[in-house]
Order: C-alpha cells, then structure tokens, then sequence
C-alpha cells in the first residue's frame, strides 16, 4: 500500500489541523470559489464582516477571477418606463434578476427623453441614451450616472453605440452627430467618450474624432474587439443602398465598409441585425418564409470571411407567430442560444437536440392600449454580468 | 474486458474503505496516483477523516451508480434532489467535505459544497456571517467605520 505523494499531502496540509473551524482556514482559492457564487452587492456588504474578508473582496487578484467568473453567470436586466405627460421626463424602472427569475435590485430614475434607448455592453454596464443625452448604470452595484452632455444635432436620426474593450478594461461610448450644415449638405461627425473603472464617469469628456463618418447609420452601433459596427448603411441621400456594415476601428480611428455575406437572398420581409456571439461579430438574418433565423459569423475582420455559422426554424418556437415574432439572439451560453421572442420567458436553443426550451417565467409589463391582435410586451431586457466597475460617483 | 480492481483507502485514523476502481475514481488526485500502475491497490490519506471520507465514498459511489440512468427523464430532478440532501450536515462536516473535495479533486462533490456554502452565506448581515462561523473583526473602530461607510450602498 502506498501514500499519496509529498506533494500531493501537503497541498491541504495546513488546514488539516483547523477544519473545525471552517471558512477562514480554506485554501485561498476556494475561498475565491465560494465568493465568487455571490453577487457584488452582498459581496461589498461582507466586506465588513473581517479586515481578511475586506482584504480578500478588494483584492484585483479576486475582483479578475469575479470577473472571470461572472461572463459565464449573465443576469437579466428588465427596463420599464412610464412616461410623465407634463413634461419630456420618463420614469424608468429597472429591475435585475438571474435567468431563473429570482429578482435582485431594482432602481427607478426620472430622466428626460421621449424614448429612452437601452443600449447593453454584453458586461457590467447598461448605456442608456435620448438624442445627446447619456446615462450609464450598474445593475449590480445600482450606481447610476448621467453623462456630460454629446454634441447637440440638429438631426438626431444618427447612430449611438456601448460597449467594453476587454484588453483596455473600458467602456466606450460612441455617438454620431450633424456636424455642420451647409448648402451642399451636412457632415456626419463622431465623437468618442472612454471610461476606466473608477473615473468620475459624469465628467468624462467626449472627444470628436478626425474622420467624418462616411454613411448615415441609424441604429445602434455594437461593439466587437475594439470595433463599433452599424447595419443599414448608406451614402448619403441614396436610400437603396443597403447592403453594407458600417465599421468603426477604435484603434485606428476610421471608418470602413464591410459587405453583407454572400449569398443571401434579400427581400423587404426580412429583419435583419448585428449581435455578438462566441466573441464574433455576427449578423442574424431572420426570414419570413420558412421561418428561418441564419446567423452568418464574421470569422475574419480582415479579411472580411462570413460563415453561415447557425441555422434555426423558429417555426418550432412555442409561441411564435411569423407576423409578430421577432426574435433577437442575446448571446451564446452553455452551448446553447439564448433568445428573446418578445414573450414572457426567454428561449434557450439546444443545437444537439434542434429544439428550444422554454426559461422561467419573467414578470414583464405588457402594453394593454395596443390595438395589434396579440398583446406586446413593453418590458425591454438585455443581458448584464455582475460587475464592481465604478462609475466614481459614490 | 478486464475486472475493475478494489481499491482501499485509509483514512487519518486509520479506518480502511474498500472501493471499486470507478468510484475511487472520481477523485482525479487518486486516479492521477494509481493510474495504469496495477501493482498498488491502496492509499493512506492523511488528510481525510473516517467521517468525512464514508461520507465522500457515499457521493462517489451515487454518481457513478447514477450515469447508468443518465437518459432516463426526471432523472436530473432526483439526483439534484439527493445532492441536496446529501449536503444538509453540520458545518464542520461541510467544510470537511469541502477540504476532501478540493484535496481529493472531486469536481461535483467541490461544486455542490462550495454552492452550499455560499447559499448559507447569501442574505445574512455581516454580524451574522461572524457568528456563524465564529470570525472576528480585527478591525479598530476606525477601519470597520471606513468600510461600513465606503460601501453603506450597499446596505440600502
């Protein structure tokens, strides 16, 4: 009969003695382990129960593996709004859960704007935006900052975009503004404001940059390895264009034009849109007949490689109404697709078995004024990850 | 094919559990040990208690009994069900089978106990938290009123 080796008996030797006494005496990691199930606020709250435990939740070397940790546990943040008729404020209501429905906080703001726009990071911060009006929030942490004012637009139909540049460890927001007006038309400019974890985020500035963008682009930008990318765009005035992604480089500041992947069968049905997958960028074609979603992934930037990557019927969806439906792909999870079909759960897409699975029940907000045959829902959600980014208002 | 072995595991006070090759198994620190070395058919653990290491065996032995009924339906249901009841001991049994876990690197026994824990952790206060598992401050007053106030968020 043999002993575990030297190495192998020492590696718990020196809580051998103490197990009686528990939490404090475990292995470095696995205290990681255990905290790293709880989310931010109770962990800033447990900061008071010991100077080890503060020490251990202030720790970068734990606040990296939290983080780490967190990508692969997204909650769900759940916007209502109610607008205020006697002046332009609304009254959002933001509510976070977990994806089995258990209900974390909850924030009610008063902010100005007639339809405030969410716009998710795919992190820990959700940007909400009306015209040149900015706010950033944590869900986690609840901390809620407006930002300094974007440029001022005579014409407001342009692109925002948000999102987190994960080498740099910070937040960009992306703003596209009427630069100038003049006989021979108008300049689109865009303007950047970059955010790390604990700068004052409301006065953080926003920088123009050189380049004018080159297209007009409506819609939200999302961002994917340090580029911002909108669909729909087109050089000014000519409105059939249709067939290009705007790109924005953050590094090298310029934009360029990515064409649509090659064949696809356009035709005025179909919804179209950019959402990120597995670290891609990917661009989800939803067509009306068969009810079919093709997701083509960008394999390559450079030089620009589509793959058709998935195909899913949505016929098979409980729940959907090829008039209605519109099913926006969140994110990739567990190996599966997570899916928002405007109804009160969301839907889970197995590849290996071909079939969706019905999430919890989610206490959404439906819109009882509507005239449409099937009731729409006016909760909006996205996706967030527990996070302790500080927007340095506290 | 060939017969799985009987492995025999020794805890620190020297009680012997004789164990299928499988179920040892799912400790990686002993599959890594013994491996396909043939000659040796027991170890010494040192570090694991008669409790603790019964109680470790009674998991191993679950699991593998139970990837025979993977594909049958509800079957997630009632072995989620018995982990559950599985863990529902005294603390220091807990953090035992903590230790063990993480020793004998047994990835689902190390899952379930950390979740457990942190589940006992989750919606206490701070104050509670130390009595519960017996903390103490070393704070001086003005620290512990630093933090407190540094991080009073999160207490509204």
């Amino acid at each position: 009969m043999s002993s575990l080796s030297i190495e192998q008996s020492n590696v718990i030797y020196r809580s051998s003695k103490k197990q009686m006494q528990g939490i404090c005496n475990l292995p470095r990691d696995i205290k990681f382990d255990i905290l790293s199930r709880l989310l931010v606020k109770d962990l800033c709250k447990f900061r008071c129960v010991s100077k080890h435990w503060c020490n251990l939740i202030s720790n970068p070397t734990f606040l990296d593996f939290y983080h780490e940790r967190s990508r692969d546990n997204p909650q769900i943040l759940m916007m209502n709004d109610s607008k205020n008729d006697e002046n332009e404020q609304q009254l959002i209501h933001l509510n976070s859960m977990d994806l089995d429905g258990k209900v974390g906080n909850e924030l009610m703001k008063s902010i100005y704007g007639e339809y405030i726009d969410m716009l998710p990071s795919g992190h820990g911060l959700i940007c909400l935006f009306y015209e040149n009006h900015f706010y950033l929030y944590n869900p986690a942490t609840q901390e809620f900052v407006s930002l300094v004012e974007g440029s001022l637009s005579p014409c407001n139909d342009h692109g925002a975009g948000f999102g987190y540049v994960m080498s740099t460890k910070e937040y960009k927001v992306v703003h596209m503004f009427t630069q100038s007006e003049s006989s021979t038309g108008f300049n689109i400019g865009c303007e950047i404001l970059t955010l790390s974890n604990g700068d004052e985020a409301s006065s953080r500035p926003w920088r123009v940059i050189d380049q004018c963008c080159p297209y007009v682009v409506t819609g939200c930008a999302l961002l994917v390895n340090n580029v911002f990318y909108w669909t729909r765009a087109d050089k000014h005035g000519n409105s059939s264009d249709y067939d290009l992604i705007l790109a924005l480089d953050l590094e090298e500041e310029n934009f360029r034009t990515i064409h649509l992947p090659n064949p696809r069968s356009y035709d005025e049905e179909n919804y179209m849109f950019l959402v990120e997958l597995r670290g891609f960028l990917c661009l989800v074609d939803n067509f009306a007949i068969p009810p079919m979603m093709n997701i083509w992934m960008l394999k390559d930037a450079n030089n620009i490689t589509w793959v058709k990557e998935y195909s899913i019927r949505f016929d098979i969806l409980d729940g959907f109404d090829d008039v209605y439906t519109i099913v926006t792909p969140l994110l990739y999870h567990n190996e599966e697709i997570v899916v928002d079909s405007d109804q009160d759960s969301l839907h889970y897409y197995n590849f290996e078995k071909e079939s969706f699975r019905r999430g919890k029940r989610l206490n959404m907000q439906w819109d009882t004024n509507q005239t449409w045959e099937r009731p729409l829902r006016k909760t909006r959600l996205s996706l967030y990850t527990e996070s302790f980014f500080s927007l340095g208002s506290r | 094919m060939s017969s799985s072995r009987i492995i025999t595991l020794t805890s620190s006070d020297e009680v012997a559990f004789d164990v299928d090759e499988a179920v040892a198994f799912e400790s990686q620190t002993i599959k890594d040990a013994f491996g396909d070395d043939r000659a040796d058919n027991g170890t010494l653990l040192p570090n694991v208690t008669s409790k603790i290491l019964s109680k470790v065996i009674e998991y191993c032995n679950m699991h593998v009994e139970a990837r025979k009924f993977e594909e049958r339906s509800g079957f997630d249901e009632e072995l989620k069900a018995w982990d559950a009841d599985f863990v529902k001991v005294d603390q220091g049994t807990l953090f035992g089978l903590v230790d063990a876990a993480n020793y004998l690197n047994i990835k689902g026994l190390l899952d379930l106990t950390c979740q457990t824990v942190a589940e006992q952790i989750k919606g206490k206060t701070p104050e509670e938290i130390r009595r519960t598992f017996c903390i103490k401050r070393y704070f001086t007053p003005e620290e512990e009123e630093e933090v407190r106030r540094e991080n009073q968020w999160a207490f509204e």
